[in-house]
């Protein structure tokens, strides 16, 4: 038996009906336009994809989410401090609100846990060209320092007061430290009345301010008051700016 | 140097399509797969048909698609086969058809092979090709193909004898 020739006999018996359909290289376009369509359809979902994981980032700083913080997350309530960091002193604080290492508040607080105190921490890779305490998450671009943030009293309560000014306008925070506050309206003073608004849930008041700028003021916890102030261009991102406090 | 334009791959399809075809059906065993195959590798050369050179003939270059569409599918089915299959799949056994009609055992034992060395039986056998167009289109050497066309006439010698002894052949 020549097997090669059988071979190819069987192969010819078994082909010998086949034809390509006559609608072949129609069906060998369309194929080729799917082919076409799916890859466009992939690359535009992978650059949708893209743009969100770029645009998210954005998102997030707009909602005044802690930008450039340690990276730990915030409870749910925003309402636990960002961890007192041993680092060197920051400028735009006091050096009398520098941590000092080992030492504990008064109240009882290890140290750090006084936003004073740790006021001036930088935020790790935070708004750029700006240098801001650990605690405020959120300024408007364009702004600097005017100062090192300043420590004070105000009718015996402590106080922290930072300012920010820029091209944009100006940015004024102020802590208030002290057993005797009651509720917001112990923090500032307003020619007009005072309306109510609230920062990440907590009862506030805003106010416009004599200097045409506007402020708002809450107890962030008790003991602990927030005034925030802006002005010029900035006005109109006061409670972005506020939302960012995270004393 | 002109380019090859859409109508010349409409003429070299309407041409050469049948030929394609059988080949593709011989790869394969089977005629549904080998339209669906065939169509993927027209589609693949379709894609660079303007960057082939207008005085070559494309088919090697259109076979050597289809060779290595069929391998490199039948290696994924066979991956398939592997994680899907409980018990093995059910083969023709060596009915007394298959035994009397030598040709069909031929076929059936043909579509048992591996891929690669169904490819070389086809290509030398059937598409007539010499050991070194063959090399040429599987992408090994002319002893790769030596060997592979030795080993599977072998085989196939070997399930025959198997196959058709109890008919006395």
């Amino acid at each position: 038996m020549d097997l090669e020739s059988e071979l190819r006999e069987a192969m010819a018996e078994r082909v010998a009906g086949a034809e390509a359909p006559p609608s072949l290289v129609a069906d060998v376009r369309r194929r080729h336009r799917r082919r076409q369509t799916r890859i466009r359809v992939t690359v535009g979902v992978a650059a949708a994809a893209v743009a969100v994981a770029v645009v998210a980032p954005g998102y997030q700083s707009f909602r005044a989410d802690p930008v450039g913080s340690n990276g730990r997350p915030d409870d749910p309530g925003g309402k636990s401090a960002p961890p007192a960091s041993p680092g060197p002193t920051v400028s735009g604080l006091p050096k009398s609100a520098a941590p000092a290492p080992g030492k504990s508040g008064k109240d009882g607080r290890p140290a750090g846990e006084d936003p004073a105190e740790r006021g001036g921490e930088p935020s790790k890779g935070g708004i750029a060209g700006i240098k801001v305490p650990a605690w405020v998450t959120f300024l408007p671009t364009g702004l600097k320092a005017e100062a090192p943030c300043a420590a004070g009293t105000e009718n015996g309560a402590r106080t922290t007061t930072c300012r920010w000014r820029g091209p944009a306008g100006w940015v004024e925070i102020r802590l208030v430290r002290g057993s005797g506050l009651g509720g917001p309206e112990d923090l500032m003073k307003s020619p007009g009345v005072p309306r109510p608004a609230s920062v990440r849930g907590e009862r506030a008041i805003t106010a416009d301010r004599p200097d045409s700028g506007r402020q708002i003021a809450w107890m962030e916890r008790p003991g602990l008051g927030v005034v925030v102030a802006a002005g010029g261009g900035t006005r109109d991102q006061l409670m972005r700016i506020a939302e960012g406090v995270r004393p | 140097m002109g380019r090859r334009d859409e109508k010349s791959f409409a003429e070299f399809v309407a041409a050469r399509g049948s030929a394609l075809l059988r080949t593709a059906s011989l790869l394969c065993g089977a005629h549904q797969d080998a339209e669906d195959i065939l169509q993927s590798a027209l589609e693949k050369a379709y894609r660079h048909w303007g960057r082939l050179d207008p005085d070559s003939d494309p088919e090697p270059y259109v076979r050597r698609i289809l060779v290595n569409l069929v391998i490199s599918r039948s290696r994924r089915w066979k991956v398939l086969k592997e994680i899907y299959m409980a018990s093995p799949p059910e083969l023709p056994g060596s009915s007394a058809t298959h035994a009397v009609e030598l040709r069909g055992t031929l076929m059936e034992e043909l579509r048992r092979l591996g891929p690669r060395q169904r490819a070389v039986l086809v290509l030398r056998f059937w598409e007539d090709l010499s050991e070194a167009e063959t090399a040429r289109v599987l992408g090994c050497s002319v002893g790769t193909v030596k060997s592979q066309a030795s080993r599977g006439l072998a085989r196939l010698r070997e399930r025959l004898d198997t196959n058709l002894a109890p008919m006395g052949s």
